[in-house]
């Protein structure tokens, strides 16, 4: 016993000591380093109070970073689980080349987001594909996107859709391989039709996946970044800004330790909130199997 | 006799909607992908061609070896693979090491251990990159692999999937082998980790599409040629313009270097990207 207690803290000290000092010790860091001004050349601080906390709250880019990184979360999220859904049920049902049409939904996720951006700046320039798709079915012409203040954010959320469709999807048909098939057989020989029987049965039955690709999908949208730098900037103005990237602004562009630190307590606590919100309204809408 | 006419053409549209759906999902998936493709090939101004053209019209090549002297792309080829082997390389040995532990060995604070290593899979590690940034340049690491490689050589997830893996051996193969005299070292390597090989392939796998892909880390601690990757290598191409603005076909080209390895990547290993390590992938 007392020799297995030394092996095995033996084993566990270099996952312990990178753990501790890459991930453990930044997230304790953060809040001290947040009350401080601190000079990332020199590296020295002094403290300063609640003062970075004080300025993000007289700055009017810090409250639109936060509506941002809200919108791009809803703007996001509930797209992904709808399209999720739908092509999810459809493969679930196996079609003919099912495993090809899941393959090549789930290749953008695996693409670097840096590259399929910069192609993603072209599908959404005035005279680019998005248009053209778009006008098949909605009057939409020369519609520079990303030189628009109210279309960048939704032109990011549809990158950011574009990449995790597949994955989602993924996740979804896991679900729904799990529902058993003779409840939605009883459900069919009472007579119920394809839309009833996905509205009444498949779907309560997948809402504990749904509970989980939604908690996923807002950490995800919360971290979305690679896009922004790419395709604009933050911009046009700040049309562009959320909470990851106003944090890369002030902590890197500006090199504010203390105020990049401070927006990322906010992250923290922000995802945590908005995750504890959603833990809590699942309790009405997720159906657990018994 | 009479309903089969009628369950074929109930079924027949049913199934034309669901692959018609399908095949445009699967075109939109492939549409930016292909697209940048068809631009590397034509000449620089043909991103604003109206309408936008997918066929080129005279196939150029030129792009790619100027887009390969454009930036040191042949040094940050061996910079992302090289970086993002060793932090693979780096996970399978600590994850090894500390599942081993946890699924293996009894003693006291063992559980304490399993629940931070597991907390810390929760952190959105881009709130944490501040103080991380400060460490690094404290360590003197700025600009180096270690940068790059360090602060992911150990993993969370990777502890946590390879401690599922091990505790589905049975007890009694392990116990028969001790039985046969054979030390932790041997159970560890000649029995555990082979039957484990599925798991270290999902690691693996998962690990090169995060760390290869990475961005926003590489692009904080680095600020040379000499260690920066393929990403960011691109991000300059686009932010830096030339003496006669951005050639697009020349970035289109080197978009192309960035993606083929990946992508070869992805079609051998896909089936080890299987939903259930992704369920628990999420970082």
């Amino acid at each position: 016993m007392r020799r297995e207690g030394l092996l095995g803290w033996a084993l566990l000290a270099p996952s312990l000591v990178l753990l501790g000092t890459f991930v453990v010790l930044p997230v304790l860091t953060v809040v001290p380093l947040s009350l401080m001004q601190y000079d990332m050349i020199a590296s020295s601080g002094r403290w300063v109070g609640l003062q970075n906390y004080a300025a993000l709250a007289a700055d009017p880019i810090f409250w639109q970073a936060v509506t941002h990184t809200l919108e791009l979360a809803l703007g996001t999220t509930l797209p992904l689980l709808a399209l999720a859904i739908v092509f999810g049920l459809m493969l679930n049902r196996r079609v003919r080349g099912g495993a090809v049409y899941r393959t090549i939904l789930f290749v953008p996720y695996v693409i670097p987001l840096v590259a399929s951006s910069i192609a993603w700046i072209w599908m959404l320039s005035s005279h680019g594909f998005v248009n053209e798709v778009l006008g098949l079915v909605l009057p939409v012409r020369g519609l520079a996107w990303l030189d628009s203040s109210a279309w960048a954010l939704p032109g990011i959320m549809l990158v950011t859709v574009w990449q995790f469709v597949g994955y989602y999807t993924v996740l979804v048909l896991s679900g729904l391989q799990s529902v058993p098939r003779e409840i939605e057989e009883a459900a069919r020989i009472d007579g119920a039709g394809e839309i009833r029987l996905a509205w009444s049965v498949t779907l309560p039955l997948l809402s504990p996946t749904l509970l989980f690709c939604g908690v996923v999908g807002v950490i995800a949208s919360f971290r979305v970044f690679d896009q922004i730098y790419v395709m604009t900037g933050g911009g046009p103005g700040t049309a562009t800004v959320t909470l990851v990237f106003y944090l890369y602004q002030q902590g890197f562009g500006f090199l504010n330790a203390g105020a990049g630190a401070s927006i990322s307590v906010m992250l923290l606590v922000g995802l945590m909130g908005v995750t504890w919100l959603q833990l809590r309204m699942a309790r009405r809408w997720v159906t657990y199997q018994l | 006799m009479g309903h089969v006419p009628a369950l074929i053409g109930r079924r027949l549209p049913r199934a034309i909607a669901t692959h018609t759906a399908l095949v445009a999902g699967a075109l939109l998936a492939m549409l930016p992908l292909l697209w940048l493709v068809s631009l590397s090939l034509q000449e620089p101004r043909a991103v604003f061609h109206y309408p936008p053209r997918l066929i080129p019209e005279r196939v150029l090549w030129s792009s790619y070896p100027a887009a390969w002297r454009a930036q040191p792309f042949a040094r940050m080829y061996v910079n992302s693979i090289v970086t993002t082997l060793l932090i693979i390389l780096g996970q399978i040995v600590t994850s090894s090491l500390a599942a081993y532990a946890l699924a293996q060995l009894r003693f006291r604070g063992r559980t304490l251990a399993f629940l931070v290593i597991v907390s810390t899979m929760m952190v959105p590690i881009q709130a944490t990159f501040v103080p991380a940034y400060i460490i690094v340049s404290r360590l003197r690491w700025v600009d180096t692999y270690w940068a790059l490689v360090m602060p992911f050589a150990a993993s969370g997830f990777g502890i946590f999937l390879m401690r599922q893996a091990f505790l589905v051996v049975p007890h009694t193969l392990v116990e028969a082998a001790r039985i046969d005299g054979a030390g932790h070292w041997t159970i560890l390597t000649r029995i555990l980790l082979p039957l484990a090989r599925p798991a270290v392939a999902t690691l693996a796998a998962l690990s090169f599409v995060f760390h290869y892909n990475d961005f926003f880390w590489p692009l904080i601690v680095t600020n040379s040629a000499r260690v920066r990757t393929l990403p960011i290598g691109l991000a300059t191409m686009i932010l830096t313009e030339g003496p006669q603005g951005t050639q697009w076909n020349e970035v289109m080209a080197a978009d192309v270097f960035v993606i083929v390895p990946i992508l070869a990547a992805f079609v051998l290993f896909q089936r080890y990207l299987s939903p259930t390590a992704l369920m628990t992938g999420v970082k």
